[in-house]
């Protein structure tokens, strides 16, 4: 188990694989994937991680394995 | 701005209000000595009940009055709760309980001290409304600063 002390944050690859699917628009993401287009905003933003069920549902809507989608990136607390 | 984020904050105006029409009311009991008469208690149990159909009326009222006007500038598809809407909802409810919980022990205190029942009751009354709309406040706090 990690120390508790490190905070995780998912970064993602969205606004790039938005741009390369026909720039696709995040209301048109949102709408495929179900949610609002101001989570997609969040998301994005990395203000907001996603459920893992979401996770992949974005992931198969670009076409792409989840990792290349999402990433883990532990930071430091301090 | 989200379709959450809206019905919130018609949520909030609706609460200020009721609370406010209460609170004037009380105040005019207050005025006509009713709070220490023998059937205070009584009074104040028939205007909080009548209160409650008024504010579920007005809250009614508003939201269609506030969906219609979204409808006439925002065309930015269905009003759905995702995800996200949800987990912010949960948080904002868990605020609104640690308030709401506060403003039952002041109760209790009060009354324990020697309060007279209506001192005690008042403060449940607004302490709930208190909770209610800080629980909202945070969840637009939540939607703006923390996603």
């Amino acid at each position: 188990m990690g120390p508790v002390t490190q905070k995780s944050r998912i970064e993602n690859q969205i606004r790039r694989l938005r741009f390369e699917a026909h720039e696709m628009t995040q209301k048109d993401l949102a709408e495929a994937v179900g949610v609002t287009r101001q989570t997609i905003m969040a998301i994005e933003a990395a203000k907001y991680s996603p459920s893992l069920d979401l996770a992949f549902q974005i992931a198969r809507v670009f076409g792409r394995p989840i990792d290349e989608v999402f990433q883990f990136s532990p930071k430091d607390a301090g | 701005m989200a379709a959450e984020e809206r019905n919130i904050i018609v949520n909030l105006i609706g609460e200020i209000l009721v609370n406010l029409y209460f609170a004037y009311l009380v105040w005019q009991m207050f005025r006509a000595g009713l709070a220490t008469a023998p059937d205070g208690v009584q009074v104040w149990a028939r205007i909080v009940i009548w209160i409650i159909p008024v504010g579920i009326g007005a809250g009614i009222i508003l939201s269609i009055l506030a969906r219609a006007f979204a409808a006439m500038v925002d065309h930015d598809g269905a009003v759905h709760l995702d995800e996200r809407d949800r987990g912010i909802q949960i948080k904002g409810m868990a605020v609104t309980m640690v308030v709401a919980a506060l403003a039952f022990v002041s109760t209790l205190s009060v009354l324990a001290v020697g309060a007279p029942a209506l001192t005690g009751l008042n403060i449940l009354f607004f302490g709930f409304g208190a909770a209610a709309m800080i629980g909202d406040l945070s969840k637009l706090l939540m939607y703006r600063v923390f996603g």
